[in-house]
């Protein structure tokens, strides 16, 4: 291609492009304002998300008077007797929150490139712009590649990114209350038995706790994932509806 | 040592798929015309998308006048297991101590299509023949190539992919007594990667069927494709960069407000979600002629794929005049397009739609590297030229 003799105005193209972006961006003024209040909305909540993504599972225990105080012992003492048991669930939900949070964060770069885009709709069709001739004689379509391409806005490849971590997320959502126990030694075989002898006596306790954390994930990732289907739909098919009718 | 080419080929046939497969039939009905003594050994299971059962009749057939030999497909191997006659033969078995293949070759090995009654026949009768072995991965080729180095030539397929970085390749490739190359591209990723002297490579190229011409109006009034159209025909996942391209395509539309259309044609089901259908059209597997008529109504020939060892889309899009868009980190179709002038390259989104705004803003220079394209078809894929560049780097070593 870079024997190409048929050679074309880059400077007429470019100015072209830049003249169709810079009226576009001009018209679509009040869109980007009216959705920059969403996106300051949205920043808020993800603010909100990072102050309480992580789970802590030793709250400070306290009690007033001597009963009170008593009861408070008991409490911690069984707080720790069960951390072996407890931790690693609160761990998986806090892992599980990290994820949801960088899918969000995602959603927002998306979110960010709408606006950018909107900016960039060009009015008219290509079909009625002139057709480019001729010079510079040296000009060739890879330089003129080379400099067209250098004018682009930055593409994130966001989507794909949010199909990527789909499995990942849905995998992390399940929550286990029963995980194997490992019993390497003597010790370990005695501590096997005990736990799995409290484990059966507070699964009344714990189970529902789980259970309940595993459909709020999953109604988490269910909506993470319609959400970005429909950000992206809403996106195309309001330029290409738009596109279609300049056409007619 | 007689001159009896003999083309072996795992699949082969006219029911078989594949792009290697499809080269090896088509060269092997051009040296049968050009007057060579050809034989093809295959087995008779129809291809690489079918289970490992029999398609075809076992025993000898003629193909389009070539005489073919098929071989029982073997049942599957366990994971790792070698195929039982490679297992008996003392000296393949010294060999691959001495090679010492990793275990994730041997598994990978065990696990493809191949027949033992075929390496039998090649242990048994190489000594008059001159194997050319495609492609280089398979069992045939790679035991084949162990049973007769001597007599063995290989039309590799190669690109730039793990296959390449085996040990059992390495040995296969240095020990094969002369290399086919599809594409100078190819021919410098062999010489390079085993250190290969020019004289070992020869540049044979593969051809085309020249005598196709579409009627580009015609698809596009079938189709009802009213906007400019980009076209791909093959497989359409991510082996190809089919999702890549999809997303390029919307992103484009996207930006510059100009709705293009992307069809793509190949025999497997896309899922397309509701807003790509918008500007997607997925039509499902073209008759030859079809397909030609697809190439000659599109506005731009797109191929986003990085793994080729010659891209016969390419050659197909160009013999119907009709300007490329290929991916720069394929060195093939990038350097074809470069050699031919014609079409243009993308390693990213901008020089994707960059290279876009200029083919579409400039049907003068599309139709001009449409022609260029044209002419390096005609130049370089004729069958019967091919045929002869095959038959002297085979018979006059």
């Amino acid at each position: 291609m870079n024997g190409s003799e048929h050679t074309i105005d880059v400077e007429r193209l470019l100015r072209d492009l830049q003249q169709r972006i810079h009226t576009n961006t001009q018209q679509n003024t009040q869109p980007i304002e009216a959705n920059n209040g969403e996106l300051r909305a949205l920043h808020e909540a993800l603010h909100e998300l990072e102050l309480t993504r992580v789970i802590s599972a030793h709250w400070p225990i306290e009690g007033n008077g001597i009963i009170g105080r008593v009861v408070a012992l008991l409490q911690k003492v069984t707080r720790r007797l069960l951390r072996w048991y407890i931790n690693p669930i609160v761990e998986q939900q806090n892992s599980y929150n990290d994820a949801v949070l960088r899918a969000l964060r995602l959603l927002v770069d998306s979110y960010q490139e709408q606006l950018q885009t909107q900016g960039q709709i060009p009015p008219g069709t290509p079909s009625n712009a002139a057709p480019l001739t001729a010079v510079p004689e040296s000009q060739t379509a890879r330089t003129m590649q080379q400099q067209i391409a250098a004018n682009e806005a930055p593409f994130s490849m966001w989507e794909h990114d949010m199909r990527t971590d789909e499995a990942e997320r849905n995998l992390r959502a399940r929550i286990q209350a029963h995980w194997p126990l490992p019993a390497r030694n003597l010790r370990d075989r005695v501590a096997r038995i005990i736990h799995m002898g409290q484990r059966f006596l507070l699964r009344w306790y714990i189970n529902p706790i789980v259970d309940r954390m595993n459909q709020s994930n999953r109604a988490i990732h269910l909506s993470l994932v319609q959400m970005s289907t429909y950000m992206i739909a809403m996106r195309v098919s309001l330029v290409i509806d738009q596109v279609r009718r300049r056409h007619e | 040592m007689n001159n009896t080419i003999t083309i072996v080929s795992t699949w082969y046939g006219p029911d078989t798929a594949g792009g290697a497969e499809t080269a090896a039939r088509k060269l092997a009905i051009a040296l049968h015309h050009a007057g060579h003594t050809v034989e093809v050994w295959a087995t008779n299971a129809r291809d690489l998308f079918a289970p490992h059962e029999p398609h075809y009749v076992a025993g000898q057939s003629i193909d389009e006048g070539v005489v073919v030999r098929r071989f029982a497909i073997s049942p599957p191997l366990e994971k790792g297991e070698l195929p039982p006659f490679i297992k008996q033969h003392n000296g393949i078995r010294a060999l691959i101590k001495q090679i010492q293949p990793g275990d994730l070759e041997l598994l990978i090995l065990s696990t493809l299509a191949y027949s033992n009654d075929m390496l039998q026949a090649i242990a048994h009768e190489h000594s008059h023949r001159r194997f050319v072995f495609v492609p280089y991965p398979l069992p045939s080729s790679v035991w084949g190539v162990m049973l007769a180095p001597d007599q063995s030539y290989l039309l590799p397929c190669m690109h730039d992919e793990p296959y390449a970085y085996h040990r059992i390749t390495d040995w296969q490739i240095t020990h094969t007594k002369r290399l086919l190359a599809n594409s100078a591209a190819e021919r410098d990723l062999l010489m390079r990667q085993y250190a290969l002297p020019a004289e070992r490579v020869a540049l044979t190229r593969l051809g085309i069927d020249l005598g196709v011409t579409g009627d580009g109006a015609r698809f596009k009034t079938q189709f009802a494709i009213t906007t400019p159209m980009l076209f791909f025909a093959g497989r359409k996942d991510s082996t190809k960069n089919v999702p890549l391209l999809i997303r390029f395509v919307q992103e484009y539309i996207m930006r510059r407000g100009r709705m293009v259309t992307l069809v793509l044609s190949g025999r497997d089901e896309l899922a397309l979600t509701s807003y790509q259908r918008m500007f997607v059209r997925d039509v499902g597997f073209l008759s030859e002629q079809e397909k030609a008529n697809a190439f000659a109504a599109a506005d731009i020939f797109v191929h986003a794929g990085t793994q080729e060892s010659f891209a016969f889309v390419l050659m197909e899009a160009w013999l119907q005049g009709r300007p490329a868009l290929v991916n720069r980190d394929c060195a093939v179709t990038a350097s074809a397009v470069t050699e031919a002038d014609g079409g243009m390259d993308f390693n990213d989104f901008a020089t994707f739609a960059a290279a876009l705004d200029i083919m579409l803003y400039n049907p003068q220079l599309m139709t001009q590297m449409g022609q260029n394209g044209k002419r390096y078809v005609l130049e370089n894929c004729r069958w019967p030229d091919v045929a002869q560049r095959v038959a002297t780097a085979v018979l006059n070593v």
